[in-house]
């Protein structure tokens, strides 16, 4: 008699790899031979697993067609069996694979269009926070100002694109043509948000980029400050980067609790 | 045989919550006892899956379906999973908590599937040991539910249904029958399913399923993506007449119809006990039998 370990180990086997050494352990129905039984889990296991990458990879999948999208999932499939208790998370890594394997790593725009589809729907079911008013931030002294450590919400990614990724997805999304490829000499950046529950995104200006990156590491807004001015000239300086700050501010782009440089942590 | 030291009470007639149907929900007001939420869909950060899980649990009473305890896995417990879903039922209070009389992997993998278990002696122990563990860190009695299935094992030492009775005793657990996957494994391997039905003991059973099927002749796929079939409901109606008023709802998880569809549905299954002669008891009562409210976590 085999041990219930060994049958799970030869059982996951059939499904992984094909393997058929589990059909000893099965018999055939009345009706059916067991290697067609055995094939409704194989069938499943596969099925399943890119119905979770159709379901979060749709536009790629519009904009791939069928026949390259399926190559693309069976390879991720076969390379990256779930770790996963919930299929939230089975596609984590396909941008990251897609951005890396030939051929489609030729292609940059498919990495991107990926990229932003899994930000979108990652901001959708985010932690919800508090965000920071400009209210709590007017109570600040002004010396505090240059110590000030603000932090992202957690539902928020900035994305840099070469390509027009974010052009094809909204295509694919209004159900039109895709535009033709572009590919941009310099890298455009993408704020990816959560507004109303739902995902969105708009372009972010290098300059304001730069910034959210830095404010991201923790940099205190003070040296924000001088990183702006060296950027984009002393003149008005500070007024930009005091725009940029309240515009994350209004749209609840910065989580409630900030530091300032003298907090004891 | 003994009683199960906690048999929730009956909720009458409900559907599994699936997220195209919320707007209907939210807005109107129809006609549902109860709501089954699969636990997994919830087990998620935040957002809106969240909020309208608070908004529909103020409404209406709740049950919680997983799908990857992995119970029947010779796989550890996953501790993570159990700690999240112990989280999920502390905010949503369910009436119960279920999951499947099944493995779904091992070496710390996911099939992602409800994948078949002999019936073995070393099964049913490795079995309720589990079962009691998970009792035990929940706090609370788990539903196990009889998975569809399309392969038996050579070493099969007894029949299914014997198998979940003693699992269901050992462990002091409920019941959650699917009369459509008795149904489906009945036709795949080819035994009478009446005769699953009046074995399985009536003290356990806390919960029917009722779904649609695909058939491919020589065996029928569970897919939950179609309407339910004469034959199911005719064993619906066996059932229910040897369990009583055992909640009961419609799962369906692929092809959703709109909601009315499903309330057409609903209204057969109330029709079904109606003519077995079996009386639901008044909704009024539910609300004060909160069963998550009974149990007491161990200290
Ligand atoms: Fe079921």
């Amino acid at each position: 008699m085999t041990s219930l370990k060994d049958l799970q180990d030869s059982f996951q086997k059939a499904l992984l790899e094909g393997d058929p050494s589990i059909l000893t352990q099965i018999p055939d129905s009345q009706r059916e031979k067991k290697e067609e039984l055995l094939g409704v889990y194989q069938y499943a296991y596969g099925a399943r697993l890119l119905e979770f990458l159709q379901t979060d990879y749709g536009n790629l999948h519009g904009y791939l067609g069928d026949e390259q999208f399926e190559a693309l999932c069976n390879a991720y499939i076969e390379s990256h069996p779930s770790h996963t208790i919930n299929a939230r998370w089975f596609g984590e890594q396909f941008p990251a694979f897609v951005k890396e394997t030939p051929p489609f790593s030729d292609m940059a725009q498919l990495g991107e269009i990926a990229a932003l589809e899994y930000a979108l729907n990652s901001v959708f079911d985010e932690v919800d926070e508090r965000v920071l008013s400009m209210e709590q931030l007017a109570e600040l002294p002004p010396e505090k100002w240059a110590g000030l450590v603000l932090q992202p919400v957690t539902a928020i990614h900035h994305l840099a694109l070469t390509t027009n990724a974010d052009e094809i997805w909204q295509a694919l999304e209004n159900e039109n043509d895709p535009p033709a490829l572009v590919q941009h000499e310099e890298t455009v950046h993408i704020l990816v948000f959560r507004y109303d529950s739902h995902g969105y995104f708009r372009p972010m200006p290098y300059e304001e980029a730069m910034m959210w990156d830095k404010m991201v590491m923790g940099v205190p807004f003070g040296v924000l400050c001088e990183l702006i001015t060296a950027y984009g000239g002393e003149e008005d300086a500070a007024m930009r980067a005091a725009g940029y700050l309240q515009g994350w501010i209004a749209s609840g782009f910065i989580a409630e609790n900030f530091k300032t440089g003298d907090d004891k942590e | 045989m003994s009683l199960p030291s906690k048999k929730p009470s009956s909720l009458g007639f409900g559907l599994g919550l699936r997220p195209p149907h919320y707007p209907e929900i939210l807005g109107g007001d129809p006609p549902i006892d109860w709501f089954e939420i699969l636990s997994e869909n919830y087990m998620v950060p935040g957002g809106q899956p969240m909020r309208i899980l608070d908004e529909i649990n103020e409404k209406y009473p709740l049950v919680m379906h997983g799908v990857s305890m992995s119970i029947g896995s010779t796989a550890p417990l996953d501790m993570d999973y159990l700690r999240d879903l112990k989280k999920l039922a502390q905010r949503v209070k369910p009436k119960w908590i279920s999951d499947h009389i099944c493995w779904t992997g091992v070496h710390g993998l996911n099939m992602h599937d409800l994948l078949p278990l002999p019936m073995t002696q070393e099964a049913l122990d490795h079995l309720v040991e589990r079962i009691k563990q998970v009792q035990d860190f929940l706090g609370q009695p788990i539903a196990l539910e009889n998975a569809s299935t399309y392969v038996t094992f050579k070493d099969d030492e007894m029949t299914e249904w014997d198998f979940i009775n003693e699992m269901a005793e050992q462990a002091d657990c409920l019941l959650l029958l699917d009369i459509n996957n008795i149904y489906v494994s009945s036709f795949n391997h080819g035994f009478d399913p009446h005769t699953y039905v009046d074995a399985i003991n009536p003290d356990r059973v806390v919960q029917f399923h009722l779904a649609g099927h695909q058939n491919n002749g020589t065996h029928i796929v569970d897919t939950h993506d179609h309407p339910v079939i004469k034959d199911v409901w005719d064993l619906y109606g066996r059932a229910i007449k040897r369990f009583g008023p055992v909640s009961t709802m419609i799962e369906r998880d692929d092809n959703i119809p709109p909601l009315d569809e499903l309330l057409e549905e609903l209204e057969m299954a109330r029709k079904i006990a109606d003519q077995q002669g079996v009386q639901f008891p008044p909704l009024e009562h539910q609300g004060t039998s909160h069963i998550s409210q009974k149990m007491e976590t161990p200290s």
